[in-house]
């Protein structure tokens, strides 16, 4: 349900605005109403609140802080001690007393502990990553580098080159050789099955010479780093092993020294960024308000069971200096109101809806728990089968589980395990109707099944009009049995119009309550055309002795729910409740989504049994349990999605509203 | 034969849907993919929509019911 809201108006001397500011924010249940944009003579002599100078310096200070804080925060690793909820308030509360200097102090302080540190930190890491190239590389031709000895004079240059283009290196030696007189040496090996390396020696004064010779050959030197250039192979490799050994124990020391500094402050750090964040979003909400020439005025919404209490505490705290009034809202401003939701257990999670749609406009009907009651009956009719439930009971209990030892905040798939949960339950219950435990193993098992695989009626509940049984367990298969077919799909459109009738009736009551006659009328003309076709093909099909009153009837009913529909809502709510039927027809899906599952279950058991006969049990578990899995995984998503859309295609758009405001109260978010 | 009939008309009535619905569905799961790409927060309103054109293979499958259970003259 949506939660009622009341206008409100706080007045207190300017001295306590900052005070009244923080207090309302700690408090968190003002939702605040931007002054400036309010019209009417009640606001007309107010001056909107404007950042002045000091304010300005005051938000770029504490915005330079929280980016200082932000950075020395991204460089410490949290500790490995849970950090509780409680300790992060304590350092919040601590915050609130401290004047500004004060935190800039400590910020520098927690700079200067940390900033050496990270920069080292970073360096020896850049370095690591640097000499982690090399390595590779050194791997490959140290081992041929370490048994050449080259004097002062001589100088060498290494290459790789791959096995298929080995050959070069006799030509590669012959040019040498050309180049410097014979004065040079070419010593290579296979390094691995795919490489050749090779050094060169030669004299240094023919040292451009060979490079040119081999850039203009494109040959693939390998390049040092430029402050071993002028090293010798042996030894530059040399030190870049010993150099890329000695990084790790130093980096680890470092590590080591930050988390010493993370476990000391970083709940400091947390609280302090959400503090700053906290007093930057105060400082933008400045604007919202107004003033005269003593006093401020916040205007805005809280939900109405909190207004008496905000109204004492201020009262109290502030010795009377600072008054919050309920104020009448207009009309118009009814219409813009903030939409906050309060909803049972059960139904809560099926908010999950309003991260696809806006939540419902104020002052008209909540539907979540229309959605919570026949979200889990569509997909439990749907997926009917005992065994899926309780797999999928197990996966979402597991989704559970992993989102909370990961910690993940993330709303909607905790939403979405609960409202699988109860979906689950819901096919569990129909599973039970229709005894389906992995589609049809409980029946073979018990042998409730006759010779050509047609279900035994255990419990009848009556005949088809055709003498044929029908009861416990509900065939859905039922092609020795075309009337229960025909029952079934009856059935669903029964459902169907029970979930569209509800929505018209809450939508028609919504009209009655706003007093707003078109639109009361268009949502009685909706009702009116899908009573009308009820009764009708209901005529048709069920009670054929009133056939010949209720077709005329029904049709006529129908017609003029047409007219009253275009008289509502125009052109298009004319047309609309005429496409109400094919709205009506879709919940057809119900039975066919259905019956692809049950039919996909059979046949996983089919071919296991196929398969898995005599030795071959393993073989067909396996294969029946690769078709259930494909079967449960297509069970979760396809009844899900044609749940949700019936829900929001064929219900929701016959008389859902809207809103354009959202309840958001200005409270401490700590900068989420 | 008449049985047969029925039957086929019952295959093209589902068949036929089902091939639309195939042919909507890729078109707007294209667009959709496009449109995930800049806004990935619309990824449930893709869902919604994707699934919209399965309404002319569930009207599909109630003619196709229909037809069925029209019976064969004897």
């Amino acid at each position: 349900m949506l939660v009622p809201m009341s206008k409100v108006e706080i007045v207190g001397l300017k001295s306590l605005f900052f005070p009244v500011l923080e207090t309302l924010q700690d408090l968190g249940n003002l939702h605040l109403e931007d002054i400036t944009k309010k019209k009417g003579p009640r606001y007309a002599d107010l001056i909107p609140m404007e950042m002045d100078p000091a304010m300005e310096e005051e938000k770029a200070r504490l915005q330079n802080l929280l980016m200082r804080n932000n950075a020395i925060l991204s460089e410490l690793a949290p500790p490995e001690e849970k950090i509780s909820r409680s300790d992060i308030e304590e350092k919040y509360r601590e915050f609130q007393g401290k004047s500004l200097a004060e935190i800039e102090a400590m910020v520098e302080e927690e700079e200067k502990a940390t900033k050496e540190l990270i920069n080292y930190k970073n360096e020896l890491e850049v370095e690591l990553s640097r000499l982690s190239k090399y390595e590779p590389i050194i791997r490959k031709i140290y081992p041929l580098a370490s048994q050449i000895t080259t004097s002062e004079h001589y100088t060498s240059v290494a290459l790789l080159v791959e096995e298929r283009y080995v050959n070069v290196l006799d030509y590669i030696k012959a040019e040498l050789e050309k180049i410097t007189n014979k004065q040079c040496e070419v010593h290579s090996a296979r390094v691995d099955a795919n490489t050749h390396a090779a050094i060169l020696i030669f004299p240094k004064r023919f040292s451009e010479q060979v490079h040119n010779f081999l850039a203009a050959e494109n040959v693939n030197q390998v390049r040092l780093p430029s402050e071993l250039a002028d090293k010798p192979y042996d030894e530059a490799l040399k030190e870049i092993e010993e150099r890329y050994k000695e990084i790790p124990p130093k980096l680890a020391k470092v590590r080591e020294q930050l988390d010493e500094i993370s476990k000391k402050w970083y709940v400091t750090l947390l609280a302090l960024k959400e503090y700053l964040s906290d007093r930057i979003e105060s400082l933008n909400a400045i604007p919202k308000f107004g003033q005269s020439g003593h006093v401020f005025v916040i205007v805005g919404w809280m939900p109405a069971d909190e207004v008496e209490k905000t109204r004492k505490l201020l009262e109290e705290k502030f010795e009377g200096k600072v008054e919050l009034t309920e104020v009448a809202a207009t009309h118009e401003e009814l219409e813009h109101a903030p939409t906050a939701l309060r909803n049972p257990f059960w139904v809560k999670p099926f908010e999950f809806i309003y991260m696809l749609i806006n939540p419902p406009k104020y002052g008209f009907t909540d539907p979540t728990f229309l959605v919570a009651i026949f979200f889990p009956l569509l997909f439990g009719f749907m997926l009917g089968d005992m065994g899926y439930a309780l797999v999928i009971i197990g996966l979402s209990y597991l989704i559970k589980y992993s989102l909370k030892k990961r910690g993940s905040k993330s709303v909607f798939f905790h939403m979405f395990a609960n409202v699988l949960i109860l979906a689950a339950i819901s096919s569990f219950i129909f599973g039970l109707l229709y005894l389906e435990f992995f589609g049809d193993l409980l029946l073979r098992w018990f042998g409730w099944k006759d010779a050509e695989g047609h279900l035994i009626v255990k419990w009848v509940w009556g005949h088809t009009p055709n003498g044929k049984p029908w009861g416990w367990p509900l065939e859905r298969i039922a092609q020795a049995n075309p009337d229960l077919f025909k029952l079934l799909l009856i059935v669903v459109i029964a459902i169907g119009a029970l979930h569209m009738g509800t929505g018209l009736v809450i939508g028609l009551i919504d009209g009655i309550r706003h007093k707003d006659r078109k639109h009361a009328i268009e949502k009685a003309g909706y009702l009116l055309f899908l009573l009308g076709l009820i009764l009708a093909f209901g005529s048709m099909w069920g009670f054929k002795g009133i056939k010949s009153v209720a077709v005329p009837t029904g049709l006529v009913a129908a017609f003029v729910g047409i007219g009253m529909a275009g008289y509502g809502g125009g052109f298009g709510g004319g047309l609309e409740a005429a496409l109400t039927f094919g709205n009506l027809l879709s919940y057809a899906r119900l039975y066919g989504v259905g019956l692809a599952s049950v039919i996909l279950a059979e046949v996983a058991n089919e071919l296991g049994a196929e398969f898995g006969g005599g030795a071959m049990v393993l073989l067909g578990v396996i294969v029946a349990a690769l078709l259930h899995t494909l079967n449960i995984a297509l069970g979760i998503l396809s009844p899900s999605i044609q749940s949700l859309r019936l829900n929001l295609v064929e219900s929701f758009t016959k008389f859902y509203k809207q809103t354009d405001v959202v309840y958001k109260p200005f409270k401490r978010a700590g900068g989420e | 034969m008449e049985l047969g009939l029925i039957a086929i008309g019952a295959a093209i009535a589902v068949g036929l849907t089902a091939l639309a619905t195939a042919w909507s569905q890729s078109r707007i799961g294209a667009a959709m993919a496009g449109a995930l790409a800049e806004k990935p927060e619309l990824a449930g309103q893709t869902i919604i929509l994707i699934a919209i054109p399965e309404t002319m293979v569930v009207l599909g499958f109630v003619i196709a019911f229909l037809i069925t259970t029209l019976k064969p003259a004897e």
